[in-house]
């Protein structure tokens, strides 16, 4: 009886462990250099279904934000920035990939890819801000119970990430209150 | 008590001796050639590589070969070989029992300054750091020793660890890596807690485009002053044409040479070009890009940083561990903003 009680003891002890744990690996964090007034014209990118998105949308213009609409999905589409004519001349006249020029040169056209890939959403955002007239883009990624959902704001006069949050989505969370939670932060209210 | 206690200083001691000398690395130097065009600067060619030699040896505790105790560096005419490629590393230090082949040249600018050029090549590798100083040949050039032999005993290590500038406090940095989402965010928080203001590159996407292998495809890099770079020969690549050869295959084997010299024999300068635009690409221009590769595990990782303003790569570090995201970034800001060290 009494080895039977050391060995619940002794799994309730591990369990509430991996419990511990596992809540202490998802923390939430937050770092804001400026707040958003109520009435800044934003741009919410989120990566969801158009009813998710829509509920998402609502709960931001009910808070008086000016949101322009902007399809997230195909904002930056990869067929535009990546010019692959090198790489198929390169695999054609090459046989020989072990040779450490051919691989530095594969190695190259990568970054140089990376590089205007980067250069070519820089531009696209500078339009989304002259051409739309938004100040601010709001990123937005909502996960269920046990994950972390997040949020990033980036300031399209500067070109800077002005916020950023980590948030454990609680266990009676749904879209509306995860975003509600975020315009409270983003806002500062 | 008191026997146990000095047991466990002398044990400790024993370890901490035992263990300096397992991590001894082993450097042969090569002759710095003179590039100056003024041949009474060729007593220098014979000075250099021992001045670093000697400072390595007695500084940082390295095992060194000096250029005339290697075989493969002597002619047959007895005179010095200067004139070998980095394509014919590989084969010259085949039977240098050291861990490292240094050399390098030198060049005599105004002003009594010297510009040295150093290799480091990691025998049994295809990979080379190249790296250059400045300095002055009579009054300072005992510091220029010094910190050339600094950076050599860093670059010679498992880390391959150069430095030539910290990052400055509040500066405005281009951050690319191989995480995203919410982890990409507690990268971030580390570096804007500290004061940094973060360019929106990569952040401004939901999702991350460079994978945990795509990632090392920048492990070498390149600025202006030092790079870190695979070794790379022209004679690899072979685009033959004659007189047999017609129109057509001569326009398609010179578009060929053109992809080569640009993006492998003259890399820098295709770099720099698109650097210049993604560094202006935001209305506030950045100060710094830094890239950073975490492992699988996330539990080590690399930094590089370039310097936008002069294309300068001013820091490599690799192994920089950690049990956690966070405390890696802790980390990398630590490796970015402080110098170097002797790490014997």
């Amino acid at each position: 009886m009494t080895s039977v009680s050391h060995l619940n003891k002794i799994v309730i002890f591990i369990l509430t462990s991996i419990f511990i744990v596992s809540c202490s690996s998802k923390k939430g964090l937050i770092y804001s250099s400026v707040k958003l007034s109520p009435n800044s014209k934003i741009a919410v990118i989120i990566d969801s279904e158009n009813n998710i998105k829509n509920a998402v949308l609502i709960t931001f213009l009910k808070q008086g934000f000016r949101v322009k609409a902007v399809n997230a999905s195909d904002l930056y589409t990869m067929k535009d920035v990546y010019d692959i004519s090198d790489l198929k001349k390169l695999s054609y006249n090459m046989s020989d990939d072990t040779v450490s020029t051919v691989q530095k040169t594969y190695d190259n056209i990568y970054k140089l890819h990376v590089y205007n890939f980067e250069l070519n959403k820089a531009e696209t955002l500078k339009q989304i801000r002259t051409e739309w007239d938004v100040e601010y883009i709001v990123l937005l990624d909502l996960k269920e119970w046990e994950k972390v959902s997040w949020a990033r704001v980036i300031n399209l006069r500067t070109f800077e990430i002005d916020f950023i949050e980590n948030y454990p989505t609680a266990y009676n969370d749904n879209v509306q209150t995860i975003t509600d939670h975020f315009i409270k932060n983003i806002a500062g209210k | 008590m008191k026997c146990r206690f000095i047991n466990i200083v002398l044990s400790a001691a024993v370890f901490l001796l035992t263990g300096t000398a397992a991590f001894s690395e082993s450097v042969a130097f090569g002759f710095f050639i003179n590039e100056s065009g003024n041949d009474n600067f060729n007593y220098l060619e014979k000075i250099l590589p021992n001045s670093f030699a000697g400072t390595l040896k007695n500084k940082h505790n390295f095992n060194i070969i000096k250029p005339a105790q290697i075989p493969s560096l002597i002619t047959e005419e007895s005179s010095f070989k200067t004139d070998f490629k980095e394509g014919d590393l590989k084969k010259l230090t085949e039977n240098v029992s050291a861990d490292y082949f240094i050399y390098g040249t030198f060049k005599s600018l105004d002003n009594n300054r010297i510009l040295l050029k150093v290799n480091v090549y990691k025998k049994g590798t295809s990979s080379v750091f190249h790296f250059e100083e400045i300095g002055f040949l009579e009054t300072e050039v005992f510091k220029l020793v010094d910190n050339i032999a600094l950076q050599i005993s860093n670059i010679a290590s498992e880390s391959v660890t150069y430095k030539n500038e910290k990052i400055t406090s509040k500066s405005k940095l281009s951050v690319l890596t191989n995480i995203e989402g919410e982890d990409l965010n507690t990268l971030y928080f580390e570096f804007m807690k500290d004061g940094y203001r973060l360019s929106a590159t990569q952040g401004n996407d939901i999702y991350g485009l460079i994978d945990d292998e795509q990632i090392n495809k920048f492990y070498h890099i390149s600025g202006v002053n030092a790079s870190f770079h695979r070794i790379h020969d022209p004679k690899e690549i072979e685009l033959m044409y004659g007189t047999w050869s017609g129109t057509d295959y001569y326009r398609s084997i010179t578009e060929q040479k053109n992809i080569y010299d640009r993006l492998a024999f003259n890399y820098i300068q295709t770099k720099n070009d698109i650097l210049k635009k993604f560094r202006e690409s935001g209305t506030d221009n950045s100060d710094y890009l830094i890239i950073i590769g975490f492992d699988s595990s996330r539990s080590n990782a690399w930094v590089r940083c370039i310097n936008f303003k002069n294309n300068k790569l001013i820091i490599t570090e690799s192994g920089i561990k950690g049990s956690s995201i966070p405390e890696i970034t802790k980390n990398v800001i630590i490796s970015l903003t402080t110098g170097l060290s002797d790490k014997k």
